[in-house]
C-alpha cells in the first residue's frame, strides 16, 4: 500500500542548505546568508521566547526545513502522543520545506535515552516503524523523510539490510527518505559495508534530502571506529560519496551539518557553496554527456 | 515480550547501570568487544545529559567545576533520566537533588543557585503569551478583588533565598577575578521574568514577594493584597507592589473575576 502525501509548500530548495544553529542565531538573522535553506532540530524549538523568534525571522527571510532528533520512529512503545502534538504545533507554525525524522529509537518505558539509538532490522521492526510513521504522517498530513542513521553496532538477530529496510519502509508508508553520505560513510568503517551499494539500494524516487557533515575517527581496542560528530568539514570520502549521491538523486536537497565545534557562520556557509559547486559541475558534465 | 520491545527495555537498563551481558550477546563483534560498543552509546548520553545540564545550570557549574559538576550530573542522571526528550527541559529535579547531595553539604547555597539557574531557564524557554495590561487591573471594582486570579506567565517564577544569591551569581560570573562574597551578607527574594525575549530579574522586598507569591500560587487579588499588608502595615508599598506586579507582564489572564463580594480589601 503505498500513500503519497503532500503538504504546504514542500519545494525542494534547488540550492545546499545548512543547519542552523543557536550560537549562528544573530549572526544568520544580520546577514541573511546566500543558502538554499535552513534547518532547524524542532526539539531545540519547542518553546518559545527567543530561540523560536529567531526561528520564526530566519523562516520569514526563507525556506526552512525542520529536522526531528526526539520522536523516536523505533519504539516498539509507539508515538509519545503529547511529544508528536508538540512537534505538530511547530509544524504548523514554521510550515517547513521539508520534515524529517531518524530510523532510530531513543525511549523506552517513558525514559529517553536523549541518542539516535540503532534498531535490529526484522519484520518485527519494520512494522513497529511503518506503524509509527503512518500515524506521524496522518497527524502532520504531510510526507516526512526518514533518515539512513550512523551506527556503531549491529544485531545478530537482523535479518535485513538497511538500505532494503529503508526501502519496504517507503514502499509502505509512502515516506520519503533522507540519503545522509556521511552516515553510509561512518558505516562502512564500522562495519565494513559498502557505502555504494547501499547508494544503489537506496529507492531514488524516494531520496528527497542529502546531509553531508563531518565525522571523527576513534580506536577501539586498536580497531578504527567512526563516530558521526557533526563536529569538523566534510571529508573528502564523503564528498565523492555525495557526488554519486547527486547523480542518483538529482532532485533531492542537499545540507550541511555541523553540531559540535561549531565553527563561524562562514565556514558552514562556504561548505553548502561547495556541495553547490559540485552538484553544477556534475550537472554540466550530465548535460555534455547528453550532448555528445 | 516482542524481541524488538525487550531488547529496547534491556538497553534503557544498561544504558545507566553500565555492563549488560544479555545485551552484549546480542551485538554483533566484528573486531571490536561488543560491551565496547555499547559504552559508545552510554558514553554518548552521559556526555550529551552532562552538557545540557551544563547548559540549563550554568551557575552551578562556574560554582563547583566541571569535575564536581560532571559527577554530581552523573549522580542525578541515574536517579532522574530525562523522561521527555526536549534537552531545555531536563533537571526540574537537579536543584532538589543538590540540596540532599551528601558531596554539596559544604556548599549550602548550592541547591538556591540551581533554584535560580532554573527560573531562568524556564523563563528563557517558557511559550510566549500576551501579558495581562495593566489597565485590564485597573478597571477591576475594588469590590471584586476578593473574585480575581490572576494566571501567570509560564515564564514568571519566584524564589526565597536566604543566602546573598545575586553576589554569589556574580562571582559565579566575574571567575577568577571574582569579589569574595559573605553568606551571612543576608537573604534575598528574588522574581524571574521575561522582558521582551530576554529573562530579566530582581530582589523583591517582603511585601512585594507575599503579594506576588500568594498571586501565583492562585489566591484572589484581595487575599494577596491581605497578605502583603500584614507586611506593609501602612501601605506605604502600595504603588510599588501595583508596579512590580502589573507593570512588566507577570501574568496573562484574569480567570475569575466575579463582582460579588462585599469584602472591601483594598483603600
Amino acid at each position: 500500500m503505498t500513500k503519497l502525501r503532500t503538504g504546504p509548500s514542500t519545494a525542494i530548495p534547488a540550492r545546499a542548505g545548512i543547519g542552523l544553529r543557536g550560537v549562528h542565531h544573530e549572526a544568520v538573522i544580520a546577514t541573511r546568508p546566500s543558502v538554499g535553506f535552513f534547518e532547524a532540530h524542532a526539539e531545540n524549538y519547542m518553546g518559545g521566547g527567543a530561540p523560536l523568534h529567531a526561528l520564526m525571522t530566519v523562516r520569514r527571510d526563507g525556506p526552512v526545513s525542520l529536522h526531528g532528533v526526539g520522536l523516536s520512529l523505533g519504539s516498539a512503545d509507539g508515538l509519545d502522543t503529547v511529544h508528536l502534538e508538540r512537534l505538530a504545533e511547530l509544524v504548523d507554525r514554521v510550515e517547513p520545506c521539508l520534515v524529517s525524522e531518524h530510523l532510530a529509537w531513543s525511549v523506552a518505558g517513558g525514559v529517553y535515552l536523549n541518542d539516535l539509538l540503532p534498531l535490529p532490522y526484522t519484520e518485527e521492526s519494520l512494522e513497529v516503524v511503518a506503524r509509527n510513521v503512518d500515524r506521524l504522517q496522518d497527524r502532520l498530513k504531510r510526507r516526512v523523510l526518514m533518515e539512513n542513521p550512523s551506527t556503531y553496532l549491529r544485531y545478530t538477530f537482523s535479518t535485513i539490510g538497511e538500505a532494503a529496510f529503508l526501502a519496504a519502509l517507503a514502499e509502505r508508508t509512502g515516506c520519503g527518505l533522507l540519503c545522509d553520505v556521511n552516515n553510509l560513510y561512518v558505516n562502512s568503517v564500522n562495519h565494513g559495508s559498502d557505502p555504494l551499494a547501499a547508494l544503489e539500494m537506496l529507492p531514488a524516487e524516494a531520496v528527497a534530502e542529502i546531509h553531508l557533515a563531518g565525522h571523527c575517527v576513534n580506536d577501539a581496542d586498536g580497531v578504527a571506529i567512526c563516530i558521526d560528530d557533526h563536529g569538523s568539514a566534510v571529508a573528502p570520502q564523503v564528498w565523492h560519496l555525495y557526488d554519486a549521491a547527486v547523480r542518483r538523486f538529482p532532485s533531492a536537497a542537499a545540507l550541511v551539518e555541523w553540531d559540535s565545534n561549531i565553527p563561524a557562520l562562514e565556514v558552514l556557509v562556504a561548505e553548502a557553496h561547495k556541495a553547490d559547486r559540485r552538484r553544477a559541475a556534475i550537472f554540466s558534465e550530465t548535460v555534455h554527456v547528453a550532448a555528445a | 515480550m516482542s524481541p524488538l520491545r525487550s531488547l529496547q527495555a534491556q538497553f534503557r537498563a544498561a544504558s545507566h547501570k553500565g555492563a549488560a551481558p544479555a545485551l552484549a550477546a546480542m551485538v554483533v563483534g566484528a573486531g571490536i568487544d561488543p560491551a565496547r560498543r555499547l559504552r559508545i552509546h552510554h558514553n554518548h548520553l552521559r556526555t550529551t545529559l552532562t552538557d545540557a545540564l551544563a547548559a540549563t545550570f550554568p551557575t552551578v557549574e562556574k560554582l563547583v567545576g566541571r569535575a564536581f559538576f560532571a559527577a554530581l550530573a552523573r549522580d542525578f542522571i541515574a536517579v532522574e533520566p530525562p523522561k521527555a526528550p526536549c534537552l531545555f527541559e531536563y533537571g526540574a529535579e537537579f536543584p532538589a537533588f543538590i540540596g540532599v547531595h551528601r558531596a554539596c553539604r559544604p556548599l549550602p547555597y548550592l541547591a538556591d543557585a540551581a533554584r535560580f539557574d532554573w527560573l531562568v531557564n524556564v523563563a528563557y524557554h517558557a511559550p510566549d503569551r500576551p501579558a495581562l495590561a495593566p489597565e485590564r487591573i485597573a478597571a477591576i471594582a475594588p469590590e471584586a478583588y476578593g473574585q480575581v486570579v490572576l494566571a501567570p506567565h509560564p515564564a514568571t517564577g519566584l524564589l526565597v533565598s536566604s543566602y546573598p544569591l545575586l553576589d554569589i551569581w556574580h562571582v559565579a560570573r566575574a571567575g577568577e577575578d571574582a569579589p569574595s562574597v559573605d553568606l551571612d551578607s543576608g537573604g534575598v527574594r528574588l522574581l524571574v521574568h521575561r522582558s521582551g525575549l530576554d529573562v530579566a530579574w530582581r530582589a523583591l522586598s517582603a511585601a512585594e514577594h507575599a503579594f506576588l507569591a500568594a498571586l501565583v500560587a492562585g489566591r484572589p487579588l484581595g487575599m494577596a493584597w491581605n497578605m502583603a499588608l500584614a507586611i506593609d502595615l501602612a501601605g506605604a508599598e502600595a504603588g510599588r507592589i501595583a508596579a512590580t506586579a502589573f507593570g512588566v507582564g507577570l501574568f496573562t489572564e484574569m480567570l475569575a473575576a466575579v463582582p460579588s463580594s462585599t469584602e472591601r480589601v483594598l483603600p
